[in-house]
């Protein structure tokens, strides 16, 4: 069965069905909310538990003939968004973007690729993650992002040049 | 070929998405370029860093919280009341409401006690026989049924309902009107002069009650009309009107009012002037 057969049987109550979606999807979503909680994986995994809460409560929004892992994805991002700005309200600070000096360096190599993930700019690190962790295609990711693939795909080359270069400096 | 083009096909040829054919192009560019390749080559080096990222995975406790998560949601869908039960649950719950009102009523209504009555009343019967001064006499208590509702009497109101309402009415002006047209007559009825009586007596306004006292001056000589004004004499509580009832009842020499002005003499209340007055006006008519 399809995603979107698999989404829809759910909308129509039965709700056993959402246990396939998540075990194809819980790994994509927690490496997402992974790199969005920095890091931390009690806040990743109560972020997943979140995304597929969320999944069940409103799934009668999802609409048929609509691609589900857009869907899935706009919900992971909501998360994420309103996680982010608990945070920020509770850390009392608000601090959007990444910080381009300062480099930290890391012994070990995949340390450093994390880091270097984070430290990218939001619009190239979205890409990245939707692309790489989400497994969307180009052009699910410009249908979500409301862009040409064109544009998907020259962010793309760009986030992982971007991405060479911060690495190459903090390892 | 443009720059942006050439990125975006270095970005599929990175993340291996790109076609035979995009291939093949690419494999000329790199030829041309050689620095090209070195940025392909780069970006792809990137993005296989990333590969160790996407090893981590979900751990058992996640898959445990969320089973439990989608067991709970699926209880309450089962709780879940039927749809058409949904939509009419607050016309139902309406019905219901009213349903018991009623119920409540009728039963309340069918069980409650009547409020007990008086059903006899103790009458003394007084033998015809005479006794002697300081015997006893001896009494005898009857009793006596008492009829649930005893008869009407007429009330005032059946005689003058204008009048009466006029007369119980919040201004102060509709009584006056109402005392003034019941004394324009010649003659009062009983019913009048309880009117009167009752306006003298209990009236909250001194200006009504003045009005009783001047309406009826001109019918002072009958002696129902000093009735009226002697009974209401000692429940005056402003000392000018009690005054104006002294003057009138002195001036028209009226016998049955000396036992209660030398009452009023009596009453240690009864300010100085009227109690001079009264003195006065006593002395004269006796002499």
């Amino acid at each position: 069965m399809t995603d979107e057969e698999l989404m829809l049987s759910v909308k129509n109550g039965d709700l056993d069905k959402a246990a396939i979606l998540y075990e194809r999807y819980k790994n994509n979503i927690y490496l997402y909310m992974r790199y969005r909680n920095k890091n931390s994986q009690e806040r990743s995994e109560d972020s997943v538990q979140q995304v597929f809460y969320r999944l069940l409560r409103y799934r009668d929004s999802y609409r048929e003939g609509k691609t589900f892992k857009p869907w899935l994805y706009g919900i992971a991002r909501n998360v994420s968004h309103i996680n982010y700005k608990d945070e920020a309200i509770q850390e009392g600070l608000r601090t959007d973007y990444v910080q381009d000096e300062g480099y930290v360096s890391f012994n070990d190599e995949h340390q450093a690729v994390r880091c270097a993930l984070t430290l990218l700019p939001e619009a190239y690190r979205e890409v990245l993650m939707m692309s790489k962790f989400l497994d969307m295609k180009y052009e699910d990711i410009a249908e979500v992002n409301n862009c040409s693939v064109g544009v998907i795909k020259t962010r793309v080359f760009r986030a992982l040049k971007a991405l060479k270069e911060v690495y190459f400096k903090i390892s | 070929m443009e720059r942006a083009e050439i990125e975006q096909l270095l970005a599929e040829y990175a993340t291996g998405e790109v076609s035979d054919e995009k291939k093949l192009r690419l494999s000329e560019m790199f030829l041309k370029d050689p620095f090209l390749k070195e940025e392909a080559n780069t970006v792809a080096f990137a993005w296989e860093a990333l590969n160790h990222e996407t090893s981590q995975h979900a751990t058992e406790k996640m898959d445990k919280q969320f089973y439990t998560m989608l067991q709970d949601v699926k209880a309450k869908n089962k709780l879940k009341p039927m749809p058409i039960i949904a939509l009419k649950r607050s016309w139902l719950k309406l019905a219901i409401a009213s349903a018991a009102c009623i119920v409540g009523f009728i039963v309340g209504r069918s069980s409650i006690k009547p409020i007990e009555t008086i059903r006899f009343k103790t009458v003394y019967v007084k033998p015809s026989t005479t006794y002697a001064v300081g015997d006893k006499q001896p009494t005898q208590v009857l009793m006596k049924p008492v009829s649930k509702r005893p008869p009407k009497s007429r009330s005032v109101s059946q005689y003058h309902p204008e009048f009466d309402r006029k007369i119980r009415s919040l201004y102060a002006s509709e009584r006056i009107t109402a005392v003034l047209s019941i004394t324009e007559k010649s003659n009062l009825s009983a019913e009048d002069l309880q009117l009167l009586e009752l306006a003298l007596k209990e009236d909250p306004s001194s200006s009504v009650r003045l009005a009783v006292i001047d309406g009826v001056r001109p019918l002072i000589a009958q002696t129902k009309v000093q009735g009226v004004l002697i009974s209401a004499i000692n429940s005056q509580t402003d000392t000018w009107i009690q005054e104006s009832i002294v003057d009138l009842l002195l001036e028209h020499k009226s016998k049955e009012a000396i036992p209660y002005l030398l009452t009023l003499l009596e009453n240690k209340t009864t300010t100085s002037l009227v109690q001079h007055k009264i003195k006065e006006g006593i002395e004269t008519f006796l002499n």
